[in-house]
């Protein structure tokens, strides 16, 4: 029974880290940018939440403004701080997205105060479980795996089925063949920004419900670990971020059921590193070579 | 020439930031009735919500303090962001800055950084809130750091008094420990607490840990859950304890919650207070407080402020209090404001302080820790209660 | 015109040695005379450690061209390491700060060959991450270990050893060393290594051993710093080593400027400085602290000050020649130092008449598809061969099996009549197989001298510590490297242009260089991918007669992708064609010429405008 439960709580964990390892990874596939802002896009998608169910709004509004804020947020950012850097090194656009990262905790602790705020999550979803025997599954586990579940089908589909998303893999693919074959880069890209966004939203009304906690930094280690997760998984692949979500949350179940909890980021940190040594490119990633 | 011109644009960079750390003003010299009086503490980083709630309740005491007239303070400032570096640069600012004594740090980390130092200044310092052992007491070498004093329970005290609340007052047989590893607040309480639980016979049959800044404690619950100890003790801040209040029902824990004084203001952030009920507590303050000081101060800073104080707030009022009141018996025996005998003279007196302060009456041990009773809160319906001294 | 000024090596030293004593007596001046008030030489003694971590986290951004991520955990090695050996009271005053110190360099520079050996094996984000993760590891290593590190509470009680005299050596020799080992082979390897690891391997230099080196100097030097941030704080918390702190390193030096030392010094004193001179604004201190890292690196990527660095005798050379002596524009053309030897050198080996280059059988699959198969294929000294065949037939890959950048999958490939089975494209290239690249692969930031220099890595061998003490092992070979070099550029009338940017180079020189590259690693077999593409019919003109050069002076094998038919036919003595991977003819040109199968494989389906 305790090994289920902790299955649960793993299963659970996994979905959310699934959910925002999917943003890293759309993008990351796109421009090959990890995107360190990704995770206080989704602090920035709580608070949006927070200050919309607070002044007595219907719910509804607040996952619809979240989301719209966070694809809004998201698209701004690409506009003003990515696209100009689409031709320079790697490096320098890693280092932005890290400064962009800085940036929106620094305003939200500005603005906000470096205090968490409780967020009222019972107007999202009530809180209570269902029953399976001795076991519980707490509502929101049950939403959030669905949900999860549901943004992996629904991009999958995007991505093979759509011409959009085929055109996405086109861009990905190859940025300058794409565009002589008339696809319009910057549109495609911001529209991977959005969906990733999009994704990043909906992820801060599930983090924020089960988390009811909304402080200026909730988005570092909820993006870290999300982060691993799609890398874990292969970045760039849409099973992958889910299995990587899933891999990372088994193993620090794992690690803090048998008592280690406090080894637990460490563990994490070392499956990733063996990882990446005998599969570089994560358990679904593309091999790609260089060519000479 | 572009060469030249990227040398010149660097010597007039480098000029410029010599100039400006230069423009640091010095010890001016000052009013011959105003002393100054410094504060160190974190007001942005990730300890601000603490170094602001410090720092006002400080700066309310200032403002009462000057408005009776005599004996003026004049506050200076420095953020440390929650760094020791940073800390021990405001520390050697505010001494150039030539105050007479210190109010800080906030965090054990930052002020255990400064106190070698200061004390080798004879500097005094007071605390509201750092709650290391080793912020007054150096336990490898055994030397106190005469000059250090502060207003907050030492964390052992704390890990100590509850273990005896949980085994006595709660009548617990066994306890479970949820705590930070990455803090040294938790670690401390829950050191303390496990020792004395071991001394008591109150059997530890669940401990687990979490990393800073984790929201998820669901499977450390489930552990404890299965162990289902008769009292879970959280030694973490109350940002955390919202967290696990939530997880702890959903994992099945039936253990009741007890928790230091890190849970102060709990209440303020939990979106249901259902979660917490029946939870005791610790604090060096409760706004509930049926004391006329407590209520005096509730009013002024609700006043001032427009906001209800925590225990960070009341503590940092008392160690101005305290500090001040050093201050102003030293006063007339003539030294140098700033001055090292002055200096010695304030230690002197913060060391024979008694005074009836707003968290209750202060008097130092040998280690200047404060003599206080710990306050126990009940959460009861939704809102502390108060439950007595322990 | 009379000559220009330049100082002599050793008198420059001798003028930097005068500056930092000089600057020496003058901080330690202001501090005790209090000219520099107690928080300032707190800010003096914090910006000297963060120049260390910035100076040596450059060695691995700016200088090797990789993206670590977890400098502060080597850094937090160092700190533990020097922290726990100072209060072990094994030593004591001096000798115990000193030890302690490269205790803690030893120790940090370990863990870095620990972490580097397997995270250098990926690049990019991959390498990123990967340091992300053992900086992560190393903190929650001292989290749990109380007893050794002291937990999360921290270890107190450390001795401050840190004042301005130590920090102040600490920053000196940081520099210093790191200078002597960029300006030396090793630093010219890691340089290569940035600009083009493929090119770096064919040249000889071995990519993995160097990224280690640099990777190890890095964090060694990271943890001198970590050890001297322990004696100025006199305790250590593990909060101090967070990811964040790798963070703050890194916006040091990518705001002065990757790969510039001067550009990481200046920018850890105003970084540092910043919190005590905006004291007041610190509420808004983060974000601008962020803005501008965003803004320098839309606008300005290569940070302040680029790739710039400082040498105070180059700035009195300048000034002196622009006061004293009027001579010709500073873009004049540099001058050679040295004589040209009448005869380019020679080759050090005798070739005779074996084959320097054989293989049977040779193929290989990618994935499912066969690229080169059932490849026969023998070369002599003093002949030129072709390799030709329509696009895609698997010609530059056959060049990329033959010096090993690609495993064959299966078939011999002997190279003097070594089997090079077990060998890498770097051991494949120091037995004698050298080769230019379709696409040129310069290094474009280093000089085109460098670049030649970098051809005769592996014939000096001073080794690292000769380079460091600059011993006269260093300067003779320094100096064989650079007459040799020079040689080799004369030949091809280059010389002139030595101190030229690579990447500066018009197209017809590039390739022109990378030929002379090729041929400074002294090799029995050249092999030239597509010289001629792109250049016009005289320059084409003048390639035919500097491979004929070649083999007339050293006398060594040549193979030859090309597409110009008419240069191949010209030249070649031996014409190998290959089609979908397969040889389909081999012979004289006038064979090959008029075999039928080749004619298909060009005329058939109307390619090859020009064959």
């Amino acid at each position: 029974m305790l090994f289920l439960s902790q299955l649960i709580n793993a299963l659970q964990l996994g979905s959310i880290y699934a959910l925002v390892a999917l943003g890293y990874s759309m993008v990351y596939s796109i421009i090959k940018l990890l995107n360190f802002a990704h995770g206080d896009i989704i602090m920035v998608g709580g608070y949006i939440a927070l200050f919309t169910l607070t002044s007595g709004l219907h719910p509804v509004f607040a996952i619809v403004f979240a989301i719209i804020g966070c694809i809004a947020l998201s698209m701004l950012i690409e506009r003003l701080a990515y696209r100009p850097l689409r031709q320079a090194p790697r490096i320098s656009i890693l280092i932005t997205a890290i400064g962009i990262s800085l940036l929106l905790q620094n305003l939200a602790q500005y603005f906000f105060s470096a205090s968490g705020r409780s967020f009222p999550s019972h107007l999202i979803l009530p809180p209570g479980a269902v029953s399976l025997g001795a076991l519980s599954i707490s509502y929101i586990t049950i939403v959030t795996i669905t949900v999860s579940v549901i943004s992996m089908v629904g991009l999958t589909f995007l991505v093979q089925k759509t011409k959009l998303g085929r055109a996405m893999r086109a861009v990905s693919e190859d940025m300058e063949a794409a565009s002589l074959m008339g696809v319009n880069n910057n549109h495609v890209i911001s529209f991977t920004f959005a969906v990733g966004a999009a994704l990043a939203g909906i992820g801060a009304i599930l983090f924020a419900t089960r988390y009811p906690l909304v402080t200026p930094t909730m988005g570092v280690l909820l993006g870290l670990k999300a982060f691993i997760a799609a890398v874990l998984g292969g970045i760039g692949s849409i099973p992958g971020a889910v299995l990587g979500g899933f891999a990372v949350a088994f193993a620090e179940v794992l690690v803090t059921a048998i008592g280690l909890s406090s080894w637990a980021d460490g563990v994490v940190f070392f499956i990733l590193i063996l990882v990446l040594l005998f599969k570089p490119t994560g358990f679904m990633g593309k091999n790609l070579m260089e060519k000479v | 020439m572009k060469q030249f011109r990227k040398f010149a644009m660097v010597a007039s960079l480098l000029v410029l930031s010599v100039f400006l750390v230069a423009c640091q003003d010095d010890a001016s010299t000052s009013d011959e009735d105003v002393i100054r009086i410094g504060v160190l503490a974190p007001l942005t980083g990730s300890a601000a919500q603490f170094g602001n709630a410090v720092y006002n309740g400080i700066m309310l005491y200032v403002e009462e303090f000057n408005a009776r007239g005599g004996l003026q303070i004049e506050i200076i400032s420095f953020d440390e962001e929650g760094d020791p570096a940073l800390g021990l640069t405001g520390y050697h600012s505010l001494y150039d800055q030539g105050v007479a004594a210190i109010i800080g740090s906030v965090t054990s980390g930052v002020t255990m950084a400064i106190v070698p130092e200061a004390y080798l200044d004879h500097m005094p310092m007071i605390s509201a809130s750092a709650t290391h052992l080793g912020v007054t007491y150096n336990a490898e070498t055994g030397q106190v750091f005469t000059n250090m004093f502060r207003t907050a329970y030492i964390d052992p005290y704390q890990g100590y008094k509850l273990a005896n609340f949980a085994f006595q007052e709660m009548g617990a047989a066994t306890a479970g420990v949820l705590f930070n590893t990455g803090d040294d607040y938790s670690t401390g309480l829950t050191q303390a607490f496990v020792e004395q639980a071991e001394v008591l016979g109150l059997e530890i049959v669940a401990i687990e840990g979490f990393s800073t800044g984790a929201v998820e404690f669901q499977s450390q619950l489930t552990n404890i859950a299965a162990a289902n100890p008769d009292v879970l003790f959280l030694p973490v801040y109350y940002e955390d304890v919202a967290l696990i209040a939530g997880q702890a029902a959903s994992a099945g824990v039936q253990s009741t919650l007890i928790g230091g004084d890190g849970w102060n203001s709990v209440l303020t952030i939990i979106a249901d207070p259902s979660l917490l009920e029946g939870a005791f507590y610790a604090s060096g303050y409760s706004n509930d407080y049926p004391s006329e000081r407590v209520q005096a101060f509730l009013a002024a800073y609700r006043a001032k402020y427009n906001a209800d104080p925590n225990m960070f707030s009341a503590q940092a009022y008392d160690a101005a209090m305290v500090l001040f009141a050093a201050l102003v018996e030293v006063d007339d025996l003539g030294f140098e404001r700033a001055s090292v005998e002055h200096r010695l003279a304030i230690i002197d007196a913060l060391a024979a302080t008694d005074i009836e302060a707003v968290t209750g009456s202060i008097t130092f041990d040998e280690f200047n820790n404060p003599q206080k009773q710990l306050l126990i809160l009940e959460i009861q319906e939704g809102v502390s209660t108060f439950w007595g001294p322990f | 015109m009379k000559k220009k000024l330049t100082i002599p090596m050793p008198i420059r030293y001798l003028i930097n040695f005068i500056l930092v004593v000089l600057l020496l007596i003058v901080g330690h001046l202001a501090i005790s005379t209090g000219v520099l008030n107690r928080a300032q030489t707190s800010i003096v003694l914090q910006a000297g450690i963060f120049m260390i971590l910035a100076v040596s986290l450059n060695v691995v951004t700016g200088y090797l061209g990789q993206l670590p991520l977890g400098h502060a955990g080597f850094m937090a090695v160092g700190a533990y390491a020097g922290a726990i050996f100072w209060r072990s009271n094994l030593l004591s005053g001096h000798a115990s700060l000193i030890v302690g110190l490269i205790v803690a360099g030893i120790a940090a520079g370990l863990v870095g060959i620990l972490i580097g050996v397997p995270a250098l094996r990926l690049r990019g984000d991959y390498l990123a991450i990967i340091t992300l993760g053992f900086g992560e590891i190393i903190r929650v290593f001292i989290i749990n270990l109380p007893g050794i590190t002291g937990g999360t509470p921290g270890l107190r009680g450390i001795p401050r050893y840190s004042n301005f005299f130590v920090v102040y050596i600490g920053v000196i020799l940081t520099c210093t060393v790191i200078h002597m080992v960029m300006k030396s082979r090793h630093g010219r390897a890691i340089l290569a290594i940035k600009g083009n690891e493929i090119a770096a391997e064919s040249c000889g230099v071995s990519t993995t051993y160097y990224k280690v080196l640099a990777f190890a100097i890095s964090a060694s030097f990271a943890g001198v710093a970590g050890a001297l941030f322990a004696g100025n704080q006199g305790i250590l918390t593990p909060g101090s080593f967070d990811f964040m702190a790798s963070i703050n390193i890194l916006v040091i030096v990518v705001l002065g400027g990757m790969g510039s030392m001067l550009g990481s010094l200046i920018s850890a004193a105003v970084l540092t400085s910043l919190p005590l001179i905006l004291q007041q604004f610190n509420e808004y201190r983060m974000i601008i602290y962020s803005l501008m890292l965003i803004m320098i690196m839309i606008f300005k990527p290569s940070g302040l000050m680029g790739t710039y660095d400082f040498s105070m005798s180059r700035l009195l050379e300048k000034a002196y020649n622009r006061l004293f002596r009027h001579t010709a524009t500073e873009e004049s053309p540099p001058k050679l130092t040295f004589s040209i030897a009448e005869k380019a050198v020679v080759p050090k080996q005798t070739l005779g008449n074996k084959p320097v280059l054989s293989c049977q059988q040779l193929g290989i699959d990618f994935g499912g598809l066969t690229a080169v198969d059932d490849f026969n294929f023998t070369v002599y000294p003093n002949k030129i061969a072709g390799l030709i065949g329509p696009n895609g037939a698997g010609k530059t890959t056959t060049f990329n099996l033959l010096t090993k950048v690609y495993q064959p999958s299966r078939g011999t490939i002997y190279l003097n009549g070594q089997d090079t089975k077990h060998l890498n494209t770097v051991k494949a290239n120091k037995l004698g197989i050298a080769r230019t690249f379709q696409n040129i692969r310069l290094f474009k930031e280093l000089t085109v001298l460098e670049n030649v220099m970098i051809g005769i890595h592996n014939e000096i061998d001073y080794n690292l510590a000769e380079s460091i003490l600059r011993l006269p092992h260093y300067w003779r070979d320094e100096q064989t490297a650079k007459e040799r070099s020079l040689n080799l550029l004369s030949l091809f009338k280059m010389e002139s242009m030595a101190n030229y940017k690579a990447g500066s180079l018009p197209y017809g020189y590039q390739r022109k260089l990378e030929i002379i590259r090729a041929l400074a690693t002294n090799p029995s077999v050249l092999l030239l991918d597509e010289p001629a593409a792109g250049m016009n019919p005289s320059e084409t003109e003048e390639l035919m007669a500097i491979i004929q050069q070649i083999k007339k002076e050293f006398q060594i094998a040549i193979v030859l992708i090309e597409h110009d038919m008419q240069l191949v036919m010209n030249i070649c003595e031996d014409i190998t064609v290959l089609n979908y991977g397969r040889i389909i003819a081999q012979g004289t040109p006038e064979e090959v010429k008029n075999d039928p199968k080749v004619i298909e494989a060009y005329l058939g389906k109307g390619e090859g405008a020009h064959a």
